[in-house]
């Protein structure tokens, strides 16, 4: 009885040397978990008012860096109502951060409809999006308000109607950006200072005082313009108003967690892959009052492409 | 008078009087405090006497804790006897009056003996300084029970200077970092960064202290070295768990360092060089046998060495300096002022430009004194310790974090009959400061100060062969967290009454006021920011409970198993981020360790054997806002990038006249790591829309889960050889030896992110050479 005893600890005594001499010579060595399940990480947005549409498409790769090769894929967009697909172009661009490929097409989309954006490697990896574009909507209207003789600026309104997904809302200065005055272009969002005032009306109040003293922050130079003039037409920064309206199925990310956002499923319409593909119509309008002629009254601004 | 006295008392502490008012309570708990500091009660309460004093080594004045004193008195055979405690301080009262003869012995010292005689209500102070007895050093060939490095006692572990050179190093002596790693449950990342984790606990939460003062990164960049080599310490305390009330204000282990006292007679000095460090030690009376110093610098050479050892420099540098002064004044009073101070600077991948430095200040006076005609020892302890990080770029770091600590610690030490009382008070002041700029973030600066005083009381009963030693710290924190209660348990029982047979025990709740926050881009990263607990109001908590068994097998042959469980809250654990970046969001995780050391130990004559095995299954859980999303669950359980599951340490010594051989191999599982998916860049749409023609986007890692993958294992076969050569006034001893000599290449972190493996140090042959000068 003993020595089974004795036996059984000597058996598992040697059960677990020879683990851990197993152990010890196991070489092999899988840094990355195996991955069939993201293929492309595509992002951008599919836009009925643009003349070209860009859209990022990159393979989710093994590091962190990016050589500038060729990419293994073919990007095709297919109108899903008539079944009409187009191959997209690519093109490589350099960031200070590393390499990107976009993809553009000069294919016209039309409101309301749906497109499907598929990438696909050699090997046949492939990872898609369904693009759903919204309604067209009204120009918005956007109403300045002055105080005091020098007509300093107090508050914007924006009224929009007609959108039931607010996808973008922002201002955009583009001038001198530097004190040699090279230009550029910065802008500052208000998609989170926007509220819902019914039925696909929206209202965004907009301080100018704070989008002011952003830019005079942001310039790496005092800007060569007051804060009474920088919404006038002797303004070297051509302020403008960027509305967007999204496709059904956009979420509102402001209320959503950044932590979420940053997940690869956490908020995403790619299948086989990760990243998000919106559709919108966007509308740029110039940042000032239009005025009926012969009234008082403000109108929507005529329509102006925006600088990108 | 004390009769009348103790009537006092106890119609101070009558209930109804008690209820008489708050006043009156705190006057009565005050007077009863005073009477209890100023009076044995035995001797307050009958006609016995006492015998109390420090055991001391005559030549360093270095106490001799495990001194046995036995008391006869004269006429009877019964003996009365107890062995040294902390600073060799021991008391044997209640005895009758008349004649005694006292012994006292300890090995490798002459025996004292004296006769004496004791009055009525005396209490006679016999405090001896023992004589080193070469002879007996020459033929202690036998390891003591409980001693070495299987001879655990609820967590705790003696660790003399002189068994450091178990271990074999490269340089030309031990070091206290080298035998702590071959110690099963204590866990390195590597052979670099200075980092150990016991037991599951992080390095921020072990508390290292040096002459009482405590010292935050005391273990250098260079996985073998601390800022304690062999020759200027005495002995560590070792605690991996269940430590007593006298230590506060960390949650996972204790390393009690006592540095040992410059020779008060002899003016010696020591150098040695190996490729890896060089060291310089001298020391030498100030006042012949009244007063010591010792001094010791050391410093890395590696950085030049490694060209042509490794054909590649390593940019790994590190120094320590040291000095100790101590005077040993009348009536058993022993000071002694010391300072440290360490730098710590390297790049622990050499193919990337980011350094990280370190460096520590410690500075600190100790006062150990028997009053003459009192009862108690006082060990009083008042120290500063600073510590800086910075890592980044040499010359503008990204991440830079100080913390400046100033303690005062009293402790007491009495006894009443076989009761030892230990008590004490303390005061510690932190002050912490941190900046760190995250790489995709804005800059983070903090400053703040924490205040906490307290006290503790610990009692060690015995009865028969039980010895408990229950305790309880109590902590006041000024503004930051309530107070604090920890109760604490520890136990030893030799059930047959032999000494090589004990079981031990220990339970307690531990708390910590300050979080180490650790850089968690990688597993190599040891940036370590100090701040009070980020993610609650509450400190962080542990509770531990561990048993173990220590057998001797037969003489010099020894066995020990310890199993131990821990239960953690409130730990601060970096939120859980798909993105590329250094991240002080964090988030609480709880966790639990289990585990069991096992060791077997052959120390007799001129061979040393040591196997250990070292089983540690850490486990923590978190709750994060994103995990409903994520996991579909709301916490996680996760195996954190510590849990080194397995552990297995072979040590062998032989002692030949002048030849010393040694020889350690270990062994280790792989450490968890976060295997990737892929990577991308993302964009997010919560403010505006992405123009891909004009932003890149953010780098961001693709992760189905946290910590899901293992590192390979590690292990290494280190061997030295070394030769002494006497001479009169002088020894010179040459060692020769290799790390890792089987040239294994061991991970000592892997880069997801750039698919870059870092290796440990691989094949290194040495050669160092120490010369001794013994003094005149």
């Amino acid at each position: 009885m003993k020595i089974n005893k004795f036996s059984g600890s000597g058996f598992s005594i040697l059960l677990l040397l020879s683990y851990l001499f197993i152990m010890g010579c196991d070489d092999t060595f899988e840094p990355l978990q195996e991955n069939d399940q993201y293929h492309f990480s595509i992002y951008g947005y599919l836009d009925v008012s643009a003349d070209t549409q860009w859209v990022r498409v990159m393979p989710v790769r093994e590091d962190i860096y990016i050589e500038p090769k060729p990419i293994d894929a073919v990007v095709t967009l297919e109108h899903m109502e008539s079944g009409e697909s187009v191959v997209m172009n690519d093109s490589l661009f350099s960031f200070p951060q590393g390499y990107a490929w976009n993809f553009w097409t000069t294919t016209a989309l039309k409101s309301s409809q749906t497109y499907r954006l598929t990438a696909v490697s050699s090997s046949g990896s492939t990872s898609y999006a369904m693009i759903s574009l919204p309604d067209d909507f009204e120009t918005p209207l956007v109403h300045i308000r002055f105080v005091g003789q020098e007509r300093t600026p107090t508050l914007t309104s924006i009224y929009i109607q007609g959108v039931e997904r607010l996808a973008d809302i922002r201002t955009i200065f583009y001038g001198p950006m530097s004190e040699s005055g090279e230009t550029n272009m910065t802008d500052i969002s208000h998609l989170k200072d926007s509220t819902r005032s019914g039925s696909g009306r929206w209202q965004v109040y907009v301080n100018p005082l704070e989008d002011f003293q952003y830019l005079t922050t942001f310039l790496p130079f005092k800007p060569p313009v007051l804060l009474t003039e920088y919404l006038t037409p002797v303004s070297p920064y051509k302020p403008k108003i960027y509305i967007a309206s999204a496709g059904p199925g956009y979420h509102f990310f402001p209320s959503i967690d950044e932590k979420i956002i940053a997940l690869p499923d956490g908020v995403s319409n790619v299948i086989n892959g990760v990243g998000y593909v919106a559709g919108i119509i966007s509308k740029t309008v110039p940042y000032k009052n239009c005025i009926t002629e012969g009234t008082t009254d403000i109108e929507p601004c005529p329509l102006e492409p925006p600088p990108w | 008078m004390n009769d009348i006295y103790l009537a006092k008392m106890y119609r101070a502490y009558h209930p109804l009087n008690i209820m008489k008012g708050k006043h009156t309570l705190i006057v009565n708990l005050l007077t009863a405090a005073i009477f209890w500091v100023l009076c044995i009660p035995e001797q307050c309460i009958s006609q016995t006497a006492a015998v109390q004093g420090i055991i001391t080594d005559s030549r360093t004045g270095q106490p001799l804790e495990g001194a046995n004193i036995v008391l006869q008195q004269s006429g009877e055979v019964r003996l009365r006897g107890m062995a040294a405690g902390q600073n060799g301080f021991y008391q044997i009262s209640g005895l009758p009056l008349g004649e005694y003869f006292l012994r006292i012995t300890f090995i490798g010292y002459a025996a004292y003996e004296e006769t004496l005689l004791l009055a009525s209500g005396e209490t006679k102070t016999i405090s001896v300084a023992l004589l080193p007895d070469d002879e007996q050093l020459g033929v202690l060939v036998v390891s003591v029970p409980g001693t070495g490095a299987a001879g655990m006692e609820a967590g705790r572990q003696r660790v003399e200077a002189a068994d450091f050179r178990r271990v074999p190093t490269p340089a030309a002596s031990g070091d206290l970092a080298s035998y702590l790693q071959a110690m099963p449950g204590v866990v390195a990342a590597g052979d670099r960064g200075g980092h150990l984790y016991i037991r599951g606990g992080t390095p921020a939460e072990n508390m290292v202290l040096v002459d009482g003062t405590l010292i935050f990164q005391p273990f250098h960049i260079l996985g073998f070295f601390s800022a304690f080599p062999e020759e200027i310490v005495s002995y560590a305390d070792f605690y991996a768990g269940g430590f007593g009330a006298r230590y506060n204000g960390r949650t996972s282990s204790v390393i009690d360092v006592k540095m040992r006292n410059g020779d008060r007679y002899q003016t010696r000095g020591m150098g040695s060089v190996s490729p890896f460090a060089g060291e310089v030690i001298a020391e030498g009376p100030i006042v012949r046998g009244q007063s010591s110093w010792i001094a010791s610098v050391r410093r890395s050479l590696v950085e030049e060495s490694s060209p042509m050892l490794f054909r590649e420099t390593h940019p790994l540098r590190f120094e320590s300096h040291y000095l100790k002064l101590t005077h040993f004044g009348v009536s058993d009073t022993r000071c002694s002022l010391m300072a440290m101070r360490t730098y710590d600077r390297g790049r622990l991948d050499f193919d990337i430009d980011d350094v990280v430095r370190w460096n520590n200040f410690v500075t600190g006076g100790q006062c150990v004194i028997l009053p003459e005609g009192t009862n108690m020892l006082f060990d009083i302890s008042a120290g500063m310790s600073y510590v800086s990080n910075a890592t980044g770029q040499a010359d503008s770091p990204e991440l830079t974090s100080d913390a400046m600590r100033f303690n005062l610690d009293v402790n007491l030490t009495r006894f009443y009959r076989q009761t030892r009382f230990d008590y004490g008070v303390f005061v510690h002041i932190h002050s912490l400061n941190y900046d760190m700029r995250e790489r995709f973030g804005g800059p983070q600066i903090q400053s703040e100060h924490l205040l906490s005083a307290g006290a503790y009381v610990e009692t060690t009963l015995t009865a028969g062969t039980l010895e408990m030693t229950p305790g309880t710290v109590f902590a006041y924190y000024m503004d930051t967290y309530p107070p604090s209660l920890e109760p604490r348990f520890r136990a030893k029982w030799q059930p047959r009454g032999r000494e090589e047979e004990q079981l031990s025990a220990a339970i307690g709740l531990y708390r910590q006021p300050l979080a180490g926050i650790h850089g968690t881009r990688d597993a190599g990263s040891i940036f370590t920011a100090w701040m009070s607990s980020p993610v609650s109001s509450s400190q962080l908590e542990a509770v531990h409970a561990l048993l173990g068994w220590r057998q001797s097998l037969a003489p010099g042959f020894q066995f020990s198993v310890e199993g131990y469980r821990k239960w953690m809250r409130n730990l601060p654990v970096p939120v859980w981020s798909h993105m590329v970046q250094f991240t002080t969001e964090l988030a609480r995780a709880s966790g639990h360790v289990y585990g069991a050391d096992i060791r077997l130990e052959y120390d007799r004559g001129a061979f040393y054997g040591f196997a250990g095995y070292g089983y540690t299954l850490t486990e923590y859980k978190t709750s994060q806002d994103h995990f409903m999303e994520w996991f579909g669950e709301a916490s996680r359980r996760y195996h954190p990038p510590h849990d080194r599951r397995h552990q297995v340490n072979l040590m062998a010594g032989l002692d030949l006249g002048n030849y010393t051989a040694g020889v350690r191999w270990e062994l280790g599982s792989g450490l968890p790591f976060t295997r990737p998916m892929g990577f991308d860049e993302l964009h997010r749409y919560t403010d505006k829309l992405p123009i891909v023609k004009h932003e890149f986007g953010t780098q961001r890692v693709i992760i189905n889960d946290f910590y899901q993958g293992r590192m390979l294992s590690y292990h290494r076969l280190d061997v030295s050889l070394e030769r002494a050569f006497d001479f009169p006034t002088s020894q010179i001893n040459l060692r020769i030896g290799a790390t890792n000599l089987y040239n294994r290449a061991n991970m000592f972190y892997y880069d997801v992110y750039t698919h870059r493996r870092v290796d440990q140090l691989p094949f290194a042959p040495y050669a160092s050479l120490k010369v001794e000068w013994k003094g005149r």
